[in-house]
């Protein structure tokens, strides 16, 4: 099978989790597909290295993980250069973006995603992987950490996110 | 609805319509950008071999003139000169071998490392100057240090002839001294602005990811 017709078939079969991750991390929906786009261009890149030594999604995962992760830190350079007027401007636009349907059309995983959004990157990603219901052993994998901080740091985040969610509960009323 | 159907509705969500929030089908979308990558990674090779072809000409050409001083050697201080021309073939093809395995390491980033090991990676990219760079600016240093003092000793004595030699040392070290901190000076304050905040950014990241690993295992 050549190059390009095994990257096909990995992105036909994969493409719903790497849009998923994305949306864990990016708010705005034109700079989603631009973090989207950026994570299939590593994929492809990569795709000659990559031996099978470990699971497609796995590869997949990470690929997808360190592209977001670098994308918010070029993002934040970004937005250092705006100067204060425009920065609270777009974090309003952030705001109301946020607001349309990341994943579904409900409200509450709507309100989830918010709550996400607002977590630091790299608890974003422990989130994003725990929603696609990987094993520790799997996060594990991915992160390059242990499985017992693994399961510390997704106790703690189910934690902080629950008293997020329930706190933008009351406040919408 | 309460905070578990919220988590249990996110994990069972499907991603949208990607092709359709994209205005296209998956199908094209995908086959615009592979032609779009095949582009880009042509243009990569493109331009490295052109970077090895420029300073293999220019290192081939300091060659072909140190050679032709054995031919026909200068009138004055032909040891001199074979030696300036030695070490300017010699930076020329260090540089184009520097920049070349540069260019390739930026071009190969690996995405799919651990996150912990990608993060760890991208922090020694973006430091100030890493370890094994060092190994190759230390003794590059010392070659252009040696090159230039030769140069500026033998402009010297032809030009500053009634003066001692160690006048000519003194000053080509007090030159040489006030250069190196200034390229220094502003290679940081270029690493400042541009570069710094992605390594502290990194490096905190890196920070929140390790931090845990004691309290989890205790």
């Amino acid at each position: 099978m050549d190059k390009e017709t095994r990257f096909k078939s990995i992105i036909e079969e994969n493409r719903d989790r790497i849009w998923r991750l994305c949306c864990c991390y990016v708010a705005d929906e034109n700079e989603r597909h631009d973090v989207y786009q950026d994570a299939l261009g590593n994929l492809w890149r990569g795709l000659d290295g990559f031996e099978g030594r470990s699971e497609v999604s796995t590869w997949i995962y990470r690929v997808t993980a360190n592209t977001c992760l670098g994308h918010i830190r070029t993002e934040r350079r970004r937005r250092e250069l705006l100067d204060a007027d425009s920065r609270v401007e777009e974090m309003e636009i952030v705001d109301q973006n946020l607001g349309e349907e990341p994943a579904s059309g409900n409200d509450d995983v709507r309100r989830l995603y918010e709550c996400i959004g607002r977590l630091r990157p790299v608890d974003r990603t422990l989130v994003s992987l725990y929603l696609e219901e990987l094993s520790t052993k799997g996060m594990s994998d991915i992160l390059g950490i242990s499985e017992a901080n693994v399961r510390v740091k997704i106790h703690r985040l189910k934690k902080e996110l629950k008293r997020m969610f329930e706190e933008t509960g009351h406040g919408l009323g | 609805m309460d905070w578990d159907d919220a988590i249990e509705r996110a994990k069972r969500s499907r991603a949208p319509d990607v092709a359709a929030r994209a205005g296209s089908n998956a199908g094209r979308l995908v086959d615009g950008l592979i032609s779009r990558l095949k582009a880009q990674d042509e243009a990569d090779r493109k331009s490295m071999r052109r970077m090895v072809f420029f300073f293999g000409l220019a290192g081939a050409i300091y060659i072909m003139i140190f050679t032709l001083t054995w031919i026909a050697p200068p009138d004055t201080s032909p040891v001199t000169n074979r030696l300036v021309l030695a070490l300017f073939s010699l930076i020329l093809v260090s540089v184009g071998l520097w920049s070349a395995r540069k260019a390739r390491d930026l071009a190969g980033i690996d995405y799919a490392k651990p996150v912990d090991l990608f993060l760890r990676e991208a922090e020694r990219r973006y430091r100030f100057i890493n370890a094994r760079d060092l190994r190759i600016i230390v003794p590059f240093f010392v070659i252009v240090t040696g090159t230039a003092g030769l140069g500026w000793m033998t402009a010297f004595s032809r030009y500053f002839y009634w003066l001692e030699s160690s006048t000519g040392l003194i000053s080509f070290l007090i030159y040489w001294s006030g250069a190196s901190v200034l390229g220094w000076f502003v290679g940081w304050r270029v690493w400042m602005k541009k570069r710094a905040p992605f390594f502290y950014e990194i490096r905190s990241m890196r920070a929140e990811l390790d931090a845990g690993e004691q309290d989890a295992g205790a």
